[in-house]
């Protein structure tokens, strides 16, 4: 394991030092999980241990096209570091931090440190590396009672010639009755390796909206862990799509800290070719009356993996809790694998709580109807597939952000040739 | 400008079709009738191209092209048009979208302009106005939460929006009360015309109080047993598919 980590690179020179060299010491005991353990048993994660990655380089030749949504703030990452020139972030609210994670821990040295998982053990072994080698990130402080009018949209662009990794790190902490709109999207080229964690806070009464656009190249490596706590009356909409990397995992441990708090964690994939992506969520009822509801639908082709692991768990503590949970996949090809697998643990006895997974094919009956009507195989094909999953996507509340990732599915679809 | 000639046709191992010989002139109406299990339905797919039905023998030509070379979605581009006997619900697609798909696909195919969502708004409303239909199920997705005879009506509504040379309705009549019937049929009859061809096919006579057929076919054991003139329902209704004796 000190070989993996010796390739990475130096950690960054900071204020930090003790969160990375503890960072470094977790990861050096655990090592990576396998498929003994149960969290990680559908991940295979080979193709990432056995590559050599070095440290990713601060800048890349060329800024690729930027899909800007409508009045937003705007800051963009290039290989794990804030590119200020490129982002552009209006005036704030006084209180408010809206910047770069490096920053604000140079002025918050022992809450940035606070902020990390330094748990260890196998199943945390990313966030161990993510201690220890996260170079910057996302903070967002939002004090009490703000309310964001401006959404914020986070560009992240990974680029590598060569396997190489950047380590994210993101904090956002809404205080009570705080509201905010994120939006994250991940795209870029070549063998690059995201190693994000993200530490999200919502005070009492806090509304977030959190929607996450994973696109990156065919060939890069995406792994992700969110860490999300919902205080009493908080509400968390959180969504996650999935079209890119051929590698990934979302991580998702939410946790319903005081009553009436509502969690929403959907998400929507395509995957093609060899993709492999396991969505992975850990969603603790910690205090009564919460509500969750969790959506995922997808559709596999080629020879595409999809994992789907979703644990529903309510404390004795958490009655009236009113959770939902759904894992809908269509798989397009003979060759393309789900492995579906909810979870429920409910030590509560007055609860409502539900689950369902399917996997299926295409309606062939639905498609010989738009075909009846002159609608080409393929066209027909994409209709059904956008239908599909769209459905999912429709749980975002915020319209413009729903748009938005409806057309990046819309590119997916046009830009795939279905074989025949 | 349709000419069935002994067509034969099976699904997996059973021989439906046993030879099928039928010729449609532009602006004709056919109707086919027949019992349960003689073979209407299996014959409206095999002339809209739905998959699982074998043609073992015989020959389907429409507007002088094989029709049977033709991929179902071909079809529909160049003209034939099914109405379904169940309207297949689709979650998710919404009608409008579906319909503009549809229609340009159609409208590319015969070199015309496709047409943008505000064109086609246009060309929609004035097509419910001509059937008299409500503009709300234009918003809901392709027949989900339809009642049965609005999902007729739909089927209608599409024919009237695709402009098809032979529209095959396959028991359209089945499941509607007499209201929802003559709004179908009042539909149908609107969109007569002399360079359009109707096939019926039908359990019941009741359809054809409505829409009055030029020609009458009684289908019977996956063969065409008598053929007549619109009379020919009159004697059905009376005798009841038992007069047809041996033949079936």
């Amino acid at each position: 394991m000190n070989d993996f980590l010796d390739m990475l690179g130096a950690p960054p020179d900071d204020a930090l030092a003790a969160v990375r060299s503890a960072g470094r010491a977790r990861f050096a005991e655990s090592g990576f999980p396998t498929r003994r353990t149960e969290a990680w048993r559908f991940t295979e994660l080979r193709k990432l241990t056995e590559t050599r990655f070095g440290p990713a380089s601060a800048g890349i030749a060329g800024m690729p096209a930027i899909d800007e949504i409508a009045d937003a703030d705007r800051l963009v990452f290039i290989n794990g570091c804030f590119v200020a020139d490129r982002s552009r972030i209006g005036t704030l609210p006084k209180g408010v931090f809206l910047g770069s994670f490096a920053d604000w821990a140079r002025a918050h040295a022992d809450e940035a440190a606070a902020s990390f998982d330094l748990a260890g053990g196998a199943d945390r072994a990313f966030l161990s590396l993510n201690a220890a080698f996260a170079t910057d990130g996302l903070a967002l402080i939002v004090p009490a009672g703000v309310k964001l009018d401006r959404r914020i949209q986070v560009i992240h662009i990974a680029s590598a010639v060569e396997p190489a990794a950047s380590h994210l790190k993101h904090l956002v902490r809404l205080g009570d009755g705080a509201e905010a709109v994120l939006v994250e999207s991940f795209t870029g080229s070549g063998p690059h390796w995201t190693n994000a964690s993200a530490t999200v806070e919502l005070g009492d009464d806090a509304k977030l909206g959190h929607y996450k656009l994973q696109n990156e190249a065919a060939e890069a490596t995406h792994i992700a862990h969110h860490a999300v706590t919902i205080g009493a009356r908080g509400h968390y909409d959180g969504f996650l799509l999935t079209l890119g990397a051929g590698l990934s995992r979302q991580d998702m441990r939410a946790t319903i800290a005081g009553p009436d708090a509502f969690c929403g964690f959907s998400g929507a994939y395509l995957l093609a070719g060899r993709q492999d992506a396991t969505m992975a969520s850990v969603i603790l009822h910690a205090a009564p009356n919460g509500r969750t509801h969790e959506v995922f639908k997808g559709c596999l082709a080629d020879r595409a993996h999809g994992v789907f692991q979703g644990q529903i768990r309510v404390a004795q503590a958490a009655q009236k809790t009113d959770a939902y949970q759904l894992n809908k996949t269509l798989l397009l090809s003979d060759r393309a694998v789900m492995d579906s697998k909810p979870e429920l643990e409910i030590f509560a006895d007055d609860v409502k709580c539900s689950h369902g997974a399917t996997i299926g094919d295409l309606d062939e009956t639905a498609l010989f109807y738009l075909r009846s009507r002159g609608i080409e195989a393929e066209q027909a094909r994409r209709m059904l597939i956008e239908a599909f999953v769209v459905d999912a996507v429709d749980l975002i509340s915020d319209e413009v952000v729903r748009n938005h990732f409806i057309a990046a599915i819309g590119h997916w679809l046009a830009a795939r040739k279905e074989p025949a | 400008m349709l000419e069935i000639k002994n067509l034969h046709a099976r699904v997996e191992d059973k021989e439906i079709l046993k030879g099928i010989s039928l010729s449609v002139k532009p602006g004709e109406v056919h109707a086919i009738m027949g019992p349960n299990g003689s073979g209407k339905s299996t014959l409206a797919s095999v002339l809209s191209g739905r998959d699982g039905y074998e043609v073992t023998e015989g020959t389907v030509e429409y507007l002088g092209r094989d029709l049977l070379e033709l991929d179902a979605d071909e079809r529909a581009r160049e003209g034939v048009f099914l109405a379904f006997q169940y309207p297949v619900e689709i979650p998710g697609v919404n009608n409008m979208y579906f319909l503009r798909a549809a229609a340009n696909a159609v409208r590319k195919h015969r070199g015309e302009p496709e047409l943008d969502a505000g064109q086609f708004l246009k060309t929609v409303r004035q097509m419910l106005k001509l059937l008299e239909m409500p503009e709300a199920l234009l918003n809901r997705a392709v027949n989900v939460g339809f009642s049965g005879g609005e999902k007729k009506r739909n089927e209608i509504f599409q024919m009237a929006l695709l402009n098809p040379r032979l529209a095959i309705l396959d028991e359209t009549d089945s499941g509607l009360d007499i209201d929802a019937l003559r709004q179908v049929s009042a539909g149908v009859n609107k969109l007569r015309s002399a360079d359009r061809a109707f096939v019926l096919i039908t359990h019941y006579q009741r359809l054809l109080d409505h829409i009055e057929p030029d020609h009458i076919h009684v289908l019977a054991g996956g063969k065409i047993v008598m053929s007549g003139g619109k009379e020919l329902a009159a004697e059905l209704e009376k005798h009841g598919y038992a007069m047809l004796g041996d033949a079936a």
